[in-house]
């Protein structure tokens, strides 16, 4: 019969291991985490075969005691925390004590470090968690550990390890998410030695986005930031054309952590709703700084999840955050104007649109099935007060195959997509009119009769007021027949049947929406619906008035679902297909 | 076959039946004119299934009769910019036909030929949709002149987009008790006018038609010899003819809403007013509306009335003219669009508007038997 009995520290510590050395990246997070919470300014990491065969990070921080460093090695040993009471307000990023023994448990392991002043360094080597004996050496001030041969003694472990090359883009990834928040501290990444990256001490944020974005996507990044002990947020977002369908490029970090929850990043696609492509997640750098005793990060080993006391404002900041940048981003249509105005250079968002805070907070409260309170979602979305420009210069315009419109501006040419226009169009006004409550409603000579089941007419009726607020006046018409009496009147073109389909759709899709979210979708809804189709023969009177309808719209740069209404190309784009340049 | 004909002709002649031509055809030889030859005329015939048209042209010379399909785009293009006062059209060995005109030539390959000797009304093309001939006694004759201007009358009130439960795409038109009427109608507004006939069997029949084949009527009825027009309710089809041209419209099969309900039958309110004069102020008015939900505010007094409108940020409009009318006065709201088009196709100088209250329907006598339903815009607040 097996007895119970103890196991072995390495036993455990290997074990522990699991949860937070997972692959090399693991290793690379964890030491330079210490690096940074020992105070360093330069941190350098080389790997070799994706960090499996050796990784080392090498620092210029505070360094660690002769004596202290078999101590290092000792799970739950940490310099970083003392009692229970520092757990409510963890300042720094590692406290655990697990990181070093585990990765001591689990690969050839060793340390060199010099204290500042010290008069010399030391070092300690440790095999799978054997670990020897101290011994004096030459090292810089600073720390230095070499971690060798990751997952040799375990197999089944090492199996899962990608190719080199997937392991060393984890590594750098990692290392990148913190040389990004971690300005005054430079950074520097070997590969099989070629320096792949690096950041300087000094460089800023701007700096350090184009070193990990790429200078392109950099350069285009609007830079928003609130000023708030309780709530700082500081972020610089890419232009929308940059999104993309995963959220690599979406870096999100609370005080120097990076962190990766799945709620947050509903909230990053919220913010960008009407900006990108549905599913699409934007580039982003967000930096939230929130005092240590409203948050948890101890949820998890790789502390990527957090707890938030206050979780709703998070969201509602993130999202009026992401709207603010988004909104005065430059756009593929860089220094276009207004549709249908000239082209002028644009000038900082109008902040006036944003409500303030505590008006979400009243709202209902988040829950993982419904939604959450999206601050600003009924006001106006913010872009760039345009000044009144004369009309006539952008009647000057070419439609091409009965969907796009080329009309010359300064600097290039614009394409516009008329379905994207005009959709865009009717999203804004009929948003206009059903906040000022003047829905101006046509009635239908003969009511539209469209057959339902019995449980979808109780649906429909359930939010009768709701649609009537949009124009939509529905009256049931025996036990399975709905009756359409009246319909926005400014959708001229809107088939009461389809909308009613439409409806019936939004309804069932979002059960526990309050009933300012369902309108908000029935709008976008209503707007896609009645606008004109691509390939759609419009007369030139007909396209003139719909470009005059788009001048002065608070957002012409999307759809309603988040495509784009105009595109430019300049001068120099243009030149690049001629090679000219 | 051989033909002489007159280039201006034989343009006019192409130019009636080019609305026919399949643009999308899904067999290739749809998308042609069949041109036939026979004694001394010219019969050419396109049909893209939604409408068909038959036109014959006379004071031709044929050396030589037969038939041929000729690529309908090409063939209307060429004749367009040929030059000389005739064209002659050779069929050749090996399915050409040769097209001269003065110094120019072309050469068409046709779609399908036959050298056989045409008989009028029959081809012997196998795949050339063909319609049937308009013979026996008609279901109606009435004027041309009062058929047109039903046309013109209900026309613009037709549904842009299909409703798949009402065939409000298109236009009805009924024929009961030797009256004629036809019916245009989006479900905001309705327009329906009544004309005589003059003969014909006087069977009820009603078909609801594809305005296009309307529209091709009113563009070139006009132009056509006689002062009468002859229709034809056919299997699924509805055939007219007037002068040398046949026109055909495929019958929608779809219910078209009961009209005869929504038609108000008098009115607690009504106004008489100049069509010019209210026109004038509904235009000023509509100038500072919405540009995309436009909505004019129309007060009437003791023999006054009231165009009123508002742009947000733009400005509004308030526009005063005297009207015949006695009452308490009514406050409503409509789409200028609406009432301008109605306007438009009115007959006569005064019209009169009938209505109960600002919810229900507006009705405006704009002619003899020719009224136009117009339902009001409400605000929700």
């Amino acid at each position: 019969m097996n007895r119970i009995h103890a196991l072995d520290r390495i036993v455990v510590d290997q074990i522990a291991a699991g949860e937070v050395v997972e692959r090399p990246s693991s290793v690379v997070k964890e030491l330079v985490e210490n690096a940074l919470d020992a105070g360093a300014t330069h941190i350098q990491l080389r790997m070799e075969d994706g960090g499996i065969r050796l990784l080392e990070v090498r620092d210029n921080g505070s360094g660690i005691e002769a004596e202290d460093l078999p101590l290092a090695l000792t799970s739950h040993a940490t310099s970083k925390l003392r009692d229970a009471a520092d757990l409510d307000a963890i300042a720094s990023l590692g406290f655990r004590g697990e990181a070093l023994a585990s990765i001591a448990s689990v690969s050839r392991m060793s340390i060199m470090s010099r204290p500042h002043g010290a008069k010399h360094g030391a070092s300690l080597e440790c095999a799978f968690g054997r670990v020897g004996q101290v011994h004096d050496a030459a090292a810089d001030y600073g720390t230095r550990i070499v971690i060798e041969n990751l997952f040799a003694e375990l197999p089944a472990r090492r199996k899962f390890l990608k190719t080199a090359a997937t392991e060393g883009a984890h590594c750098l990834a990692w290392l990148q998410r913190l040389a990004l928040v971690h300005l005054g501290v430079g950074f520097e990444v070997s590969q099989d030695g070629r320096t792949t990256f690096q950041v300087h001490a000094d460089d800023d944020l701007e700096a350090r986005c184009a070193a990990v974005f790429g200078e392109r996507i950099a350069a285009d990044m609007v830079e928003v930031a609130r000023e708030d002990p309780q709530l700082g947020v500081k972020a610089r977002i890419g232009a929308p054309e940059t999104a993309r369908r995963d959220a690599r490029r979406v870096h999100l970090f609370l005080n120097g952590r990076w962190i990766r929850d799945a709620r947050l990043l509903r909230a990053v696609r919220e913010g960008v709703k009407e900006f990108v492509p549905i599913g699409h997640y934007p580039t982003l750098f967000l930096h939230l700084q929130i005092p240590p005793e409203r948050i948890d990060i101890n949820v998890h080993p790789q502390k990527t999840e957090v707890r938030f006391r206050d979780e709703r404002a998070v969201f509602a900041v993130i999202v009026t955050t992401l709207r603010k940048g988004l909104a005065s981003a430059p756009w593929a249509t860089r220094a276009v104007g207004p549709v249908g105005g000239q082209v002028q250079e644009r000038s900082g968002f109008a902040p006036s649109w944003a409500r303030p805070l505590q008006d979400t907070a009243g709202a209902n409260s988040f829950d993982s099935s419904g939604g959450f309170p999206v601050p600003g979602s009924n006001d106006q979305l913010p872009l760039t007060a345009n000044e009144v420009t004369p009309e006539g210069e952008y009647l000057n315009f070419l439609s091409v195959a009965n969907t796009f419109l080329f009309r010359p501006v300064t600097g290039g040419v614009e394409i516009i997509d008329q379905h994207a226009l005009h959709e865009r169009v009717n999203l804004e006004e009929l948003r206009k009119e059903v906040r000022a409550g003047a829905v101006m409603q046509q009635a239908l000579l003969m009511p539209a009769l469209v057959e339902v089941s019995a449980e979808e007419l109780a649906e429909l009726l359930e939010h009768r007021e709701t649609f009537l607020t949009l124009g939509v006046d529905l009256e049931a018409f025996g036990d399975t027949t709905i009756a359409i009496r009246g319909v926005p009147a400014r959708l001229t073109r809107l088939v009461p049947e389809s909308l009613l389909r439409d409806l019936l759709e939004i309804a069932r899709q979002n059960r526990a929406a309050t009933p300012d979210q369902l309108q908000e979708e029935m709008l976008f809804s209503m707007a896609c619906r009645g606008a004109v189709m691509a390939g759609d023969r419009l007369d030139r009177p007909a396209l003139e008035a719909l470009l005059r309808r788009g001048a002065d719209l608070p957002q012409d740069r999307t759809c309603a679902h988040g495509r784009p209404v105009r595109v430019f190309l300049s001068q120099e784009d243009l030149e690049r297909a001629f090679y000219r340049r | 076959m051989k033909i002489l004909i007159d280039r201006l002709a034989f343009r006019n002649a192409l130019a009636r039946v080019e609305m026919a031509i399949d643009r999308k055809p899904t067999n290739p030889v749809h998308g042609g004119v069949l041109v036939e030859a026979a004694n001394d005329h010219v019969v050419l015939l396109t049909n893209d299934v939604d409408m068909a048209v038959r036109y014959q042209v006379d004071f031709v010379q044929v050396d030589q009769p037969g038939w041929a399909v000729l690529p309908g785009r090409e063939l209307v293009d060429i004749v367009k910019d040929l030059e000389s006062d005739t064209i002659t059209l050779t069929l050749l060995d090996g399915g050409q036909v040769e097209v001269r005109s003065g110094d120019d030539l072309c050469t068409l390959v046709t779609l399908e030929s036959s050298a056989d000797t045409g008989r009028e009304g029959t081809s012997h093309s196998e795949s050339f949709p063909l319609v049937p001939a308009l013979d026996g006694e008609p279901a109606i004759t009435m004027d041309k002149g009062d058929f047109l201007v039903s046309v013109n009358s209900t026309r613009f009130a037709t549904a842009r987009m299909q409703d798949s439960r009402f065939a409000t795409e298109g236009i009805l038109m009924e024929l009961a008790d030797s009256v004629v009427t036809m019916v245009g109608t989006d479900g905001r507004r309705l327009a329906c006018i009544r004309r005589p006939t003059t003969g014909g069997s006087g069977k009820k029949a009603r078909a609801v038609l594809l305005p296009k084949v309307l529209d091709q009527i009113y563009r070139f009825g006009q132009d056509e010899e006689g002062e009468s027009i002859s229709i034809w309710f056919l299997d699924n089809m509805v055939g007219f003819r007037m002068g040398n041209l046949e026109s055909f419209g495929r019958v929608l099969n779809k219910e078209f809403p009961n009209y005869s309900n929504v038609i108000p039958q008098g009115g607690k309110h009504v106004v008489r007013a100049h069509r010019e004069s209210f026109s004038k102020k509904l235009r000023l008015a509509s100038h500072l509306t919405q540009e995309s939900a436009a909505v004019v505010r129309i007060a009437f007094s003791a023999n006054n009335m009231e165009v009123a409108s508002e742009n947000e940020g733009r400005g509004r409009a308030s526009a005063n003219f005297e009207v015949d009318y006695v009452g308490e006065g009514l406050k409503t709201a409509f789409n200028p669009a609406y009432i301008l088009e109605g306007l438009k196709a009115a007959h006569s100088d005064q019209i009169e508007l009938q209505i109960d209250d600002a919810v229900r329907p507006a009705k405006f006598l704009l002619g003899d038997d020719y009224s136009y339903v117009v339902m009001p815009l409400s605000a929700l607040v």
